[in-house]
């Protein structure tokens, strides 16, 4: 051997190239499923241009040399000398294309993975903002639950309470008010709203009202007459809070008002009740002390006159036994009205003692004029009570009737009901009426308006004590609403409740 | 003229520049995979040992390139591929040119191991 044969080293190269073709092309296609399988990444992406750079590579110069060795084997050496240079040439551009994907590997990833670190973050950021987002719409949820609770109980508290609750604005317009206040104001709405200022009766009050919210940007325990829907006038005790802006300044006021006027009249009457009692007491105890002497006066009065002959003094001595008999009276009175004298309490039917106090008095009604109505209630319970009392009080009602209806006559009607528990007796005159201030003193001892001389003021004080006595009440209602249209005069209307005796 | 010409020793030597080139640039990715935190693996281990032998393949390619243009007419004798031979006494540059002349021992099982690098990474995203 003169050399080293070639052989090998050719055979090496015409399947290593054929070789190499296959393992590009297999590593092309795993590229490619890479690439198909995440598009976005970026590695899998230069993985598959630099793939197919190789295998472009490997197919030129694979090929080249394949048919190089096919060429030279077959005697075609000179056609290889014209596709050489084109083989080396594509090769060479080959290699520079493939070194220049490599090379920016580098700056793509960079940016790949900046890209991917601002989308991380985004994400993380993203994440968080909809972790908060979700909180937030869970806590706006649980706080308009919450609000909507609480709304529902304070509207609660606004509309169902008896007192009334309401909210002004700058010029005292009434911007919410609850049922109550509606109702009881419901004739000073103005179109959709009440002014306030108007539902006070008396229009200084509203100027002392104002100027005490105004001072103290507070009014605690204001009681002022108020004009309700019905035409009446009731008492409001207002507790109310001015209401301010950010800069300080009124622009109007909330507050609570609660009628008092039941509340004051119970108190009223329980002041007079108070009253009468201390009165009867010391009406008692004077009576008790008065009448002895007042009877000895009479004894010996009497005794005088039997023994005097002279009509001069007799008759001095008989208006002695007159005026004493009058005074005997008034003490017989002052203890009826007290409870002094004793009682036979038994059960009453109070139609039959109206019907024999009727019996008694008809006759003089009748003469002067005046109608006795009665509508008396059938099957009416009994009152457990002291009957000739009882009759005192028809007797006194029924002559105060007859004063009232005067010298012109009228009508009386004298009713009976039960009325749960109680029964009703209402006496009632078409007479000249009580005026309203009157009304509150006709309960007095020695109250009247009747001249010197007729009335000792005692008759309702006595009704009065008796009606309480067997547990009673007594109103007086002038003037009777309607009467005046219809008989023109006002009336006066006494209604008394006893209970019913038990035991029935 | 406008522009310049090319002569006959210009095309081996751009050749020759682009195995630098490419042997450069993968020194290079082989650099950056080892260095970075996130290519570790067998996968990223193939694609490494892959740069390797590329660059060595570029360098055999290179210096056979070299050979053959040192190499005359009479190193190498005969009518076509399979009978030819590099004739006696060998030097240095007939040795590289016999050591290039089988760079496809190192070529191949480059490509190979790239190949199993992707099958690897297909591998491991399947799961």
């Amino acid at each position: 051997m003169i050399g080293i044969s070639l052989f090998p080293a050719v055979c090496i190269e015409f399947f290593g190239s054929a070789l190499a073709i296959i393992f590009s092309c297999l590593s092309c296609y795993y590229a490619f499923k890479l690439s198909r399988r995440d598009p976005n990444n970026f590695i899998w992406g230069f993985l598959w241009y630099f793939t197919i750079a190789i295998t472009i590579f490997c197919f030129s110069r694979g090929v080249g040399h394949i048919v190089r060795i096919i060429l030279d084997v077959t005697g075609y050496t000179d056609e290889w000398k014209i596709l050489s240079p084109w083989s080396g040439g594509l090769n060479t551009l080959l290699l520079i294309s493939v070194s220049a994907v490599i090379i920016y590997y580098h700056k793509g990833l960079e940016a790949y993975k900046a890209i991917g670190e601002k989308a991380s973050k985004l994400k993380v950021v993203a994440d968080e903002l909809q972790t908060l987002n979700s909180k937030l719409e869970d806590r706006v949820e649980e706080r308009t639950e919450e609000l909507a609770a609480s709304e529902r109980r304070f509207r609660s508290i606004f509309e169902n309470s008896k007192d009334i609750v309401y909210v002004t604005d700058d010029i005292n317009k009434i911007t919410h008010i609850n049922a109550s206040g509606k109702e009881l104001f419901a004739d000073k709405v103005t179109g959709k709203y009440i002014l306030f200022p108007e539902i006070f009766s008396d229009p200084k009050e509203w100027i002392r009202f104002k100027e005490i919210l105004e001072k103290q940007g507070y009014v605690e325990d204001f009681e002022t007459s108020c004009m309700t829907s019905n035409g009446q006038k009731s008492t409001i005790l207002f507790s109310v809070n001015a209401i301010h802006n950010l800069y300080g300044e009124v622009i109007g006021h909330e507050g609570i008002g609660k009628d008092t006027t039941r509340l004051n009249l119970m108190t009223e009457k329980l002041m007079d009740q108070e009253k009468m009692a201390s009165v009867g007491q010391m009406a008692a105890g004077v009576a008790h002390e008065i009448n002895t002497p007042l009877g000895i006066i009479l004894g010996y009065s009497q005794l005088m006159l039997d023994d005097e002959e002279e009509i001069q003094e007799a008759a001095y001595l008989e208006i002695i036994e007159r005026q004493a008999k009058i005074c005997q009276k008034i003490v017989a009175d002052l203890l009826k009205f007290s409870r002094q004298s004793e009682s036979v309490i038994q059960f009453v039917n109070i139609n039959e003692l109206i019907q024999d106090v009727l019996s008694v008095t008809g006759h003089t009604l009748s003469i002067n004029r005046v109608e006795v109505h009665l509508d008396l209630q059938e099957m009416l319970p009994l009152v457990y009570a002291d009957s000739e009392r009882i009759q005192q009080v028809f007797i006194n009602l029924i002559n105060n009737a007859h004063f009232a209806l005067g010298e012109e006559g009228g009508e009386i009607t004298i009713s009976t009901k039960e009325h749960s528990d109680k029964v009703e007796i209402i006496v009632e005159d078409t007479g000249c009426g009580i005026p309203e201030d009157v009304q509150k003193k006709i309960f007095d001892p020695f109250f009247t308006t009747k001249d010197v001389g007729e009335g000792t003021g005692l008759g309702l004080s006595v009704v009065y004590g008796i009606i309480v006595e067997f547990g009673g009440t007594i109103n007086v209602v002038s003037p009777v609403p309607g009467m005046k249209e219809e008989k023109g005069r006002p009336g006066t209307a006494f209604s008394m409740l006893l209970p019913i005796g038990e035991d029935q | 003229m406008a522009f310049q010409t090319h002569g006959s020793p210009e095309g081996i030597y751009v050749h020759q520049m682009g195995h630098v080139a490419f042997a450069g640039a993968l020194g290079y990715l082989f650099w950056h995979t080892k260095k970075s935190q996130t290519h570790n693996g067998t996968t990223w281990k193939y694609l490494q040992i892959f740069c390797l032998l590329m660059i060595l393949w570029n360098v055999v390619t290179f210096f056979g390139h070299w050979a053959v243009g040192i190499l005359g007419v009479e190193d190498i004798e005969g009518h076509d591929s399979f009978d030819k031979i590099v004739t006696f006494p060998l030097n240095f540059t007939k040795i590289i040119y016999l050591i290039a002349k089988a760079d496809h021992l190192i070529f191949a099982p480059a490509l190979f191991v790239l190949m199993l690098s992707l099958r690897s990474f297909v591998k491991r995203e399947k799961k």
